[in-house]
């Protein structure tokens, strides 16, 4: 039966060409809009922590004094840390594994002929733990040794594209080169294959999907005595005078953040209760002296909302895209009881032969269906479309349609046909097959 | 035209006449939404930026390596680049409007400032006294800054600074009764001086809100942001040269992100611009699928009816008054979705406003969008309705 009604549907389509176009193609640009805006809101609303979101945590304080009442976010947090904080977080008595991060910028010197230095590289200071929190992928060496994140030596990890582009080969372990001020040397202690997860969850502080991943990682340890400044944000509650690095290590000043991990509940609570003691010692010291002295944690999934990954702009974009796609799918109800109307002379006649109103319904809705697939067909195209000229206007990579899309849309668009299609075909069932009959 | 019998077929048989009513009075709502999205944006994309913009090209420059006397070395690269055929002004400075680099700061009338003393967090140039020239800056009174305000420091704050600009929009802001030259101000808890005002000079980055809020101050740069002005017609030119010219003077730096103006302008509202080609690239799709669902509806209703049109037809209607009838059909069902949609719209901006914090949606943007879609309506009626004019009289005798 069900083919029987295919061949008919099939039939029809064919009789009513411009109608049945018209259709499909208001199906198709409904879901090929609202695809291309969903697939690109999900690809920002990706979690690239997968299975260690709730286990990694960014550490706040409102370390703000003044007996001010709030300062940074809305939840009276700044988004990142002082350095005597993290010093103090970092050399804790806690066994979690835990890293510092900010950004530097530093110019690298190639040893192939005739290449200039760069700055296109981007630079991070981290702990040894990072590699392990954040799953980098080492495709030659490792990472520093441990007793490097307590003595510091010149030894870095480095991408595989930056190996490439410094020493012209993948493998460069062991290798030294000139970074920074372009005569300091450093030695290659690892290759990792690429590391530029989407959002760049890790380190929010200097744009949320940057084109380039990291290019180097050197250890937070040599922060003292290199004297870097960091490349992001720094921003601060009180007016400080602030003539070279030393000042801004000792100033009040937010601009690192840290990463600590923590596997359990037990973990958690351990670490709050730290923090409250933290916070109370620091308020001994003189520091926190605000009105709501405190820390949090926030895990990867919290902290991705908290810095407002999606911006407010993809939002509308989606709610918006689905109006329009309602506005289509409104239009094809109109369309196909046009299309049907046509057709009620045939469903009098196969009703007088014997068929069941709920037989000439099913086969319309086949025949909706039908449209309802090839609409979602070609609206997959028309999102294809849609997203390249979004990773275009946005300068982006991250906007592709994956597979479970593709299947979602074409389900929402039989869903959506089927639905829109329930109208007309129930006026084609209902009608009275004599006055057809008459008109013969 | 008798508007009853018309309204009395309609209701009759109101499955039609209620898709296009819904299907318009939803696309009202939403193209409205759109048409006030996309202003907004244009509005903020076409902000004066108080440059010259086509005359200004602005690069980075980082120093790496043996120690140099950079400040000699800045001399040395104005004097050369000034040589260059077109070149104008040079100057560098910490950060350039709608670029990178963003110093920003609470201004006060206090040193110890709280909240109420303190209503701003303008951004600050610290730049050479070149820059308001590079740039095309105009004065509006007081002075440009000039040696006897230079500073020498490599501090990251302005410990020495004692002078500075405003714009006209914070000087009035500040004090609206009086003018600002001579009062003094607390930039970061320094007391600045303001010597002259300027007319107008954009934030770094590209914020939608007191973008305009921005203070100058002279220090003797050497690296940042190094500005250049050239004739219009040799900027290509020197931009070009430039990373080689600059390296060629010394080859311890870097030198990046090499642009005009307008190219500045184009990456800091990538994303503005994002979404005004998106948000009109749906309305036009919206507009379009409005057109066809209406022309296919009335095609359907002409369908419909065409034994009571031939009917009309032999009984002396002419090929007008069919015409005219479906025009008119048309225009009521427009016209009354078009206030059903009014309203629409309005509550979907209530809701847009409370959920994303976008402004109040203003009439003329409903009545813009009303107007195009009765012309759209309109417009599609014409062809299902001139078909109908030609139902021959004859068919009313056919059948029934």
């Amino acid at each position: 039966m069900f083919t029987y009604y295919c061949k008919l549907a099939w039939r029809h389509i064919l009789q009513t060409p411009a109608l049945s176009l018209l259709i499909i193609m208001a199906i198709a640009l409904g879901i090929g809009a609202s695809m291309t805006m969903i697939s690109y809101y999900k690809a920002m609303a990706h979690n690239p922590a997968g299975d260690r979101s709730d286990k990694l945590h960014a550490v706040q304080l409102a370390a703000y004094g003044n007996d001010m009442e709030t300062w940074g976010m809305s939840d009276g947090f700044p988004r990142q840390l002082t350095h005597q904080d993290v010093k103090n977080l970092r050399e804790a008595d806690l066994s979690f594994p835990s890293t510092p991060i900010y950004q530097f910028m530093t110019v690298i010197v190639s040893q192939r002929e005739g290449v200039a230095p760069s700055n296109d590289y981007a630079g991070r200071f981290v702990d040894r733990d990072f590699f392990s929190m954040f799953d980098v992928k080492f495709l030659h060496g490792g990472p520093w040794s441990e007793s490097v994140d307590e003595q510091p030596e010149n030894q870095v990890v480095i991408s595989k594209a930056l190996s490439e582009w410094i020493f012209g080969e993948v493998n460069s372990v062991g290798k030294t080169f000139a970074m920074l001020d372009g005569i300091m040397q450093f030695t290659v202690a690892g290759v990792y294959e690429e590391f530029n997860p989407q959002p760049a969850y890790y380190d929010l502080t200097t744009g949320y999907f940057p084109r380039e991943g990291a290019g180097v990682f050197a250890p937070y340890s040599l922060v003292e005595q290199l004297e870097t400044f960091p490349m992001g944000n720094i921003s601060g509650w009180q007016p400080e005078e602030v003539n070279g690095f030393k000042d801004i290590l000792k100033s009040e000043y937010v601009w690192q953040v840290f990463w600590t991990q923590l596997d359990n509940e037990a973990a958690k609570a351990q670490y709050k209760e730290f923090l409250k003691g933290y916070v109370e010692q620091q308020r001994e010291l003189g520091r926190f002296a605000n009105q709501n002295p405190r820390g949090d944690i926030k895990d990867v999934e919290t902290w991705l909302n908290y810095n407002e990954v999606i911006s407010e702009d993809n939002r509308v974009m989606v709610g918006m895209s689905l109006l329009f796609l309602l506005v289509c799918l409104v239009n094809a109800v109109g369309l196909l009881l046009a299309k049907f109307m046509r057709k009620m002379n045939e469903a009098g006649v196969r009703r007088a032969l014997g068929a069941s109103k709920g037989q000439i319904f099913s086969q319309y809705l086949v025949e909706v269906g039908m449209l309802g697939f090839f609409g979602g067909l070609v609206g997959l195209l028309l999102a294809s479309i849609g997203l390249w000229a979004v990773r275009e206007l946005y300068g982006t990579d991250i906007a592709r349609l994956d597979f479970s899309l593709f299947i979602g849309a074409l389900l929402l668009s039989l869903l959506a046909s089927l639905l829109t299609g329930i109208l007309p075909a129930l006026r084609v069932c209902n009608s009275n097959p004599s006055i057809f009959l008459k008109a013969q | 035209m008798a508007f009853g019998p018309i309204f009395r077929s309609t209701l009759r048989n109101p499955t039609g006449a209620l898709l296009i009513a819904i299907q318009i009075a939803l696309t009202l709502a939403i193209a409205s939404n759109m048409f006030y999205m996309v202003n907004e944006r244009v509005e903020k994309m076409s902000r004066d930026t108080g440059v010259v913009n086509e005359e200004v090209i602005a690069a980075r420059v980082f120093y790496f390596g043996k120690a140099v006397d950079k400040a000699a070395q800045a001399d040395i690269d104005r004097k050369t680049l000034l040589e260059i055929p077109g070149v104008k002004s040079v100057s560098y400075s910490n950060s350039m409007p709608l670029g990178g680099n963003n110093n920003t700061s609470s201004l006060c009338f206090e040193q110890e400032g709280d909240e109420d003393s303190c209503p701003h967090s303008p951004s600050y140039y610290r730049s050479d006294v070149n820059f308001h020239e590079t740039l095309g800056l105009d004065l509006v009174e007081g002075r440009w800054l000039n040696d006897s305000d230079n500073v020498t420091t490599d501090a990251i704050s302005i410990a020495e600074t004692r002078t500075m600009m405003l714009s006209e929009v914070l000087a009035k802001l500040y004090f609206p009764e009086e003018s600002a030259l001579g009062k003094q101000l607390y930039l970061g808890g320094r007391e600045l001086t303001i010597v002259g005002v300027y007319r107008q000079l954009l934030r770094p980055g590209a914020r939608a809100t007191e973008a305009d809020h921005t203070i100058l101050t002279a220090e003797r740069r050497t690296s940042g942001y190094l500005a250049i002005r050239v004739d219009q017609d040799r900027i290509e030119q020197v931009k070009e040269k430039l990373e080689a010219t600059m390296v060629g003077l010394n080859d311890q730096r870097v030198i990046t992100e090499i642009e005009t103006m307008d190219e500045m302008a184009a990456d800091a509202y990538r994303r503005d611009k994002a979404m005004v080609v998106l948000l009109l690239s749906v309305v036009a799709l919206l507009l379009l699928v409005t057109a066809l669902g209406v022309a296919g509806l009335v095609s359907f209703t002409v369908a419909n009816r065409k034994k009571q049109i031939g009917t009309r037809r032999a009984l002396g209607a002419s090929k007008r008054d069919i015409l005219a009838y479906f025009i008119s059909e048309n225009f009521a069902i427009t016209a009354l979705a078009l206030i059903v949609g009014s309203g629409m719209a309005y509550a979907l901006n209530q809701y847009l406003l409370q959920t994303y914090e976008l402004a109040r949606l203003e009439l003329v943007y409903v009545f813009v969008a009303a107007a195009s879609l009765l012309f759209i309506s309109q417009f599609a009626t014409l062809l299902p309705a001139l078909k109908a004019s030609k139902v021959s009289p004859a068919i009313a005798t056919r059948t029934v």
